[in-house]
């Protein structure tokens, strides 16, 4: 009964107008189109061959000849920096998309069935989270040997209990409001109320979830590659040119620059990607315990 | 009362026992022979076979099961197979240090993360709160071991003022042990601060939308005061959770932070087990990092119950 | 007497480039209790708010308000402003389930505010003070155990019990005027008049000035003196409340009068509603409209004849079971027969779980053509009963049968056919339709089996018969008003062509402009349709107009059942009798 203030409409848009497309979305969407060009263009063109060891020119300043100098074994920084873009939006694509194929029908299911079921599904939910995504990827390095597959794999299966306690939360708040009982009432099933409505209507949270999961696996990538459980060499790593730079940092400091800026930057992107997405739909559907 | 928090400490045992059986299963089972694995395909079948009778692999799972947890239980985390000594003491000497770190780190997270957080919801239409904001956005770009190796070139390579690595513990030389912990505890704190923040000014911000917040400032407190007494413990309610899982995010944290620093935590450890291939060692320190995380939830739900009544009784 | 207290000339609030009160002028004085009425979006809220100085960040206020030896209050600062709030301005606010902090116990809610305006008395003796005139102020709002309810948390009290504590602590420090914001529309009737009354004494004991902001005119009845009548950020009207009410000038004021009584027109025998008179060149209309009145539809002449009235009964002492509304040789639609529902409720991490007893036991009929009514307050087991009627919860034991074929203990893959005998209309016209969905895909959700232009022609020929207009189709929800967006949910629910309609409280989140009309289309509906109706409400005055035969439910039982002229006139239980003394009305004053 009239609970909401009576703030004229004017005041409170039905929906998001175009102007809250604010500059977050767009700086974010910028700097992830940036970082994944150059990942494009690094497939056919680089400075230099980006694995091309030079024992004479090594730990070298940057020149027109090597843009941002050269590692320890006379590698072109620049080369490297921009194939190593490759690797970590390749596996934050297939960890993110693995992450959301488990646990979006998993936490739709835990929201849909009755109370006791869910609650069982959500405490085994519980003790999967507890092994986070960097921790199962070490397990998975111990055992089958680190390498990209591994963690990709093991990135998207520690994502996906993020994702279904976050996608239980919004699918309950969908199935409590009436247009969901209607739809029972209305003589159709729990698969076409998950298709029809809970899908479209936690879609602005999906959204925002993937750019920020992409931004974790990037992060976990790099760290892992930082450990040597990641892609093997010679394929080009942003963690790995860190851990290679950690012994040159009393010679030549400059050398964590570029590869650091390469993935602050794409965190940088997605992260603020997603909060642009977030001030877009404004779910306002959190995670909630 | 006493008989529901009977209950979640039965839940939790239950919750341990069944991350047991999935670390277990991950590490004893999915490898298929660990001999093998560990000896690395040149090894002869005798030596394999060897090697399968003196870790005992060749008993039925259940039993081998039922033997290592009990074992785990009791303090006893079986041989190492790679150092020929027992497992448990080196795990608790690097836990103990591991804790430490973890536990600056966490401490350097909340107070980074409390005042600032609330600091830019408070101000969040000024130009500070703004700049506190997208101080944290950029805070939380940065991997924590591209903080520490900066932090290493700022005051230990350009300075010189303290370490940029080693170890040394607090009842040897507490000045050394602290200016050891300052670095690795920094590179930890100040990303899951910067995290934390985020969490903290969201909290902040909804509380201020709520309708109590208004009932305080009818009552006379200004937006200030208003916040003080009445805003913070309630934003508190829900920083609580994300502290838990920060906690549980710095514990992983530290096993990158440790190889930085070259710190004899758990997560060198743990490094070091599996570059050797030793699965028996891998597995115990998996399972210590998973009860920590799971003791961890329980504190979380404890200290919830500690500041919200509504959760204390029944509805 | 006649000294003014509080003096408003041309206030003007803006949101933006809106401006959504436009100049209001208005004088309150000592002891005087001032009703400010309006519907949602008439900016009756945000003049309060602008009172108190606590406009959300966006919204400005200009022009002056004049508190008496403080002169104009607008433009002042946070300081001056807390000063008098709580001193000699205190407010009431609407929902009493959030207005408290949760985490702190009642009675130091109250003593913060007594201690906050002694000049900054922070002693400790000062603290056991100000603690124990807490508990005194609890005792002076009645509440039962004043010394426990101080040392109780907001969510251990009811919604009645804590608008009572916001009571009293606004009344702590005796202000010079109390504003009111719909103080008790979240209460259940009884109970919104023991906190009326409360207030009615306490204001006059206390000789504080009242300004009630409400949407409620008869509650306004009951309390104050003087009202003004708002609309869309004017005031449309001022007076004393006997005049204003029994010889309105102001067309709206009358229409508004005549569809809060739900006052129907002699010679068409309908409701009498709102025309709306705002400019009407914006098609979508802003949510908060008025709505345009609908589309004539073909109206048949001649009211079907009324089905005999049932039998008026009452609950047997010892609770044995009875059928109500049986007729013998008739059969019924729906029969209930010792519906019982018991379900858990599970405490928090470590909290302990709860049987709660929904419903104990309820048996009645309904016959085709009927009119049912349920009434009810808050957690009287209506909404369960409503639940289980659609076949949407199962009844813990008992039966309900639909045109004879049981539903209860069927899964949902065997209610095929109940979906499309009954449909429901649920109570909140935003929540009820999918916002992500368009009108077609929304009205014909129930359809199935149809082919796209049949589906497509069934939709337009309802929406018409809803009075709305073919182009809707492809719109979204939030581009109708409340009363068109109950109108799509209507048309949802016929698309089947049900027997049996269930509304669950249909028109109580209306306007009251709007309610009329709703409630005129539900009639028209009724007749074409050939349909049955069970009507769920809580407020007795709608279904007194909308249904022919009415069930009074407490506690999970019906404890009265009857024609519905016959239980209103003559209650027979004392629970009804007391629901009915509740409901404020417009000539009480």
């Amino acid at each position: 009964m009239t609970a909401t203030p009576d703030l004229a409409p004017a005041a409170r848009p039905a929906r998001p107008s175009r102007r809250t497309l604010g500059s977050p979305l767009i700086v974010g969407a910028c700097l992830v189109g940036f970082v994944v060009l150059v990942a494009l263009v690094s497939l056919v063109w680089t400075p230099m061959d980006p694995v091309a060891t030079d024992a004479v020119n090594r730990l070298q300043p940057p020149s027109s000849e090597h843009w941002f100098g050269t590692d320890g074994l006379g590698r072109d920084i620049a080369s490297q920096t921009m194939a190593g873009a490759r690797v970590p939006l390749l596996v934050g694509a297939v960890a993110v998309t693995l992450s959301f194929l488990l646990g979006v029908p998993y936490g739709i299911l835990a929201a849909m069935t009755d109370r006791g079921t869910g609650r069982w599904l959500m405490r085994w939910n519980d003790i999967v989270q507890a092994f986070p995504p960097l921790l199962l990827a070490i397990i998975l390095a111990a055992v089958f040997g680190g390498g990209t597959a591994t963690a990709m794999v093991a990135l998207g299966v520690g994502a996906a209990p993020g994702v279904a306690r976050i996608v239980r939360s919004g699918t309950r708040q969908v199935l409590s409001r009436e247009y969901a009982l209607a739809a029972r009432a209305a003589g159709r099933g729990p698969l076409y109320t998950a298709v029809r409505h809970v899908l479209p209507n936690i879609r602005g949270v999906l959204i925002v979830q993937a750019s920020v999961g992409f931004a974790i696996a990037v992060l976990a990538e790099a760290a892992l590659s930082f450990l040597g459980l990641g892609t093997p060499a010679p394929t080009p790593s942003w963690g790995r040119m860190l851990q290679e730079s950690q012994a040159f940092l009393y010679v030549q400091p400059l050398v964590i620059l570029w590869p650091g800026l390469a993935v602050a930057i794409t965190v940088f992107g997605f992260n603020l990607l997603g909060d642009g997405l977030r001030d877009r739909y404004d779910p306002r559907m959190e995670v909630s315990r | 009362m006493a008989l529901t928090v009977a209950r979640r400490l039965g839940e939790f045992v239950l919750a341990v026992l069944v991350a047991s059986i999935v670390v277990f299963a991950l590490l004893s089972v999915l490898p298929g022979d660990p001999a093998r694995a560990q000896l690395g395909l040149d090894a002869t079948p005798d030596e394999v076979q060897r090697l399968r009778e003196q870790l005992g692999l060749d008993r039925p799972l259940p039993v081998r099961y039922l033997e290592w947890i009990t074992g785990f239980v009791r303090g006893d985390m079986g041989i190492s197979y790679s150092s020929r000594t027992p497992i448990a003491p080196q795990v608790l000497d690097a836990l103990q240090v591991s804790l430490l770190l973890v536990g600056a780190g966490i401490l350097i997270a909340v107070l980074i993360a409390l005042p600032l957080g609330t600091i830019a919801a408070v101000r969040q239409h000024h130009w500070d709160g703004a700049l506190l904001a997208g101080l944290s956005q950029i805070g939380i770009s940065v991997p924590n071991f591209l903080a520490g190796l900066i932090l290493v070139t700022v005051f230990s390579v350009r300075l010189g003022w303290l370490p940029s690595g080693g170890w040394t513990a607090p009842a040897d030389d507490p000045l050394d042990f602290l200016r050891h912990l300052i670095l690795p505890a920094l590179s930890l704190g100040l990303v899951r601060g910067a995290i934390l923040s985020r969490y903290t000014r969201a909290a902040v911000l909804d509380i201020q939308r709520e309708d109590f917040m208004r009932t305080a400032r009818a009552k006379g407190l200004t937006p200030g005061a208003a916040m003080r007494r009445h805003g913070i413990r309630n934003a508190l309610v829900p920083v609580i959770t994300v502290t838990g899982v920060e906690f549980s995010a710095l514990i992983i944290g530290a096993v990158v932070i440790e190889t930085v620093f070259v710190v004899p935590g758990m997560g060198s450890l743990l490094l070091r087990s599996v570059a050797n291939r030793d699965l028996g060692e891998v597995q115990a320190i998996v399972m210590v990092i998973v009860v920590l995380v799971l003791v961890v939830n329980l504190l979380v739900d404890v200290v919830h119950s500690i500041v919200d009544p509504r959760l204390r009784s029944a509805r | 007497m006649s000294e003014a207290l509080l003096t408003v000339q041309d206030l003007r609030i803006h949101s933006g480039e809106h401006e959504l009160v436009h100049g209001l002028d208005l004088t309150i004085d000592r002891g005087e209790r001032v009703g400010l009425i309006g519907e949602s979006g008439s900016g009756k809220s945000l003049t309060c708010l602008s009172l108190m100085g606590l406009l959300p960040d966006a919204v400005t206020a200009t022009g002056t308000v004049d508190l008496a030896g403080e002169g104009d209050l607008l433009g002042r600062s946070e300081q001056a402003w807390s000063r008098l709030r709580g001193d000699r301005l205190a407010m009431v606010f609407q929902e009493p389930m959030t207005a408290l902090n949760p985490l702190m116990r009642v009675g130091a809610q109250v003593a913060e505010i007594i201690d906050l305006h002694r000049g900054g008395g922070r002693a400790g003796a000062g603290r056991r003070d100000s603690s124990a005139r807490a508990v005194e102020l609890l005792a002076g709002v009645q509440l039962p155990d004043p010394a426990r309810a101080a040392h109780a948390y907001p969510h251990e009290l009811s919604g009645g019990q804590r608008q009572r504590v916001m009571l009293a602590m606004a009344m702590a420090n005796t202000p010079d005027l109390l504003l009111a914001d719909e103080p008790t529309t979240a209460l259940d009737a009884t109970v919104q008049g023991q906190v009326l009354d409360l207030m009615r004494a306490q204001v006059r004991d206390a000789g504080t000035s009242l300004l009630f902001i409400t949407h409620d005119l008869g509650v306004v009845a009951s309390i104050c003196d003087r009202v003004l009548i708002l609309r869309h950020g004017e005031v449309v009207e001022t007076g004393e409340i006997d005049r204003v009410f029994s010889a309105p000038q102001h067309p709206y004021t009358k229409a508004l009068l005549a569809a809060s009584a739900l006052r129907t027109d002699p010679t068409s025998g309908r409701l009498v509603t709102i025309i709306d008179t705002s400019d009407p060149s914006d098609p979508s209309g802003p949510a908060d409209s008025v709505d345009r009145a609908p589309a004539p539809v073909a109206r048949p002449a001649v009211r079907p004849t009324v089905p005999t009235p049932g039998p008026h009964e009452v609950i047997a002492a010892d609770g044995s079971s009875l059928v109500f509304n049986r007729t013998a040789g008739v059969a019924p639609l729906l029969a209930v027969t010792e519906a019982t529902r018991t379900y858990t409720r599970s405490g928090g991490p470590l909290g302990r779980s709860v049987r709660v007893e929904a419903l104990k036991g309820v048996s009645f009929d309904v016959r085709p053509g009927q009119r049912f009514g349920i009434v009810g307050e808050s957690g009287c087991g209506k909404s369960t009963l409503l639940r289980i009627l659609t076949g949407l919860d199962a009844a813990t034991s008992g039966s309900v049968t639909v045109e004879g074929r049981e539903i209860v203990g069927q899964r949902d893959s065997r209610l095929r056919w109940l979906r499309s005998a009954v449909q429901i209309v649920f109570q909140d016209p935003m929540g009820s339709l999918d916002p992500r969905m368009r009108v077609l895909d929304i009205v014909s959700e129930p359809l199935r089996g149809v082919t796209r232009d049949e589906r497509y022609e069934r939709v337009v020929e309802l929406l018409e018969q809803v009075g709305l207009p073919r182009s809707a189709t492809d719109r979204f929800p939030h581009q109708f008003s409340g009363g068109q967006r109950q109108r799509i949910a209507i048309a949802r629910a016929l698309i089947t062509r049900p027997r049996l309609l269930v509304a669950d409280e249909a028109v109580s989140a209306l306007d009251v402009s709007v309610r009329a009309q709703v409630l005129n289309l539900l009639d028209d509906l009724m007749v074409e349709h050939d349909l049955t109706m069970v009507f769920v409400s809580h407020d007795l005055h709608v279904v007194r107009h909308a249904c022919d035969t009415v069930a009074v439910m407490n506690a999970g039982r019906i404890v009265e059942c009857g024609p519905t002229q016959a239980v209103f006139d003559n209650p027979l239980h004392r629970y009804t009798a007391e629901l009915l003394r509740a409901v404020p009305r417009l000539d009480a004053a």
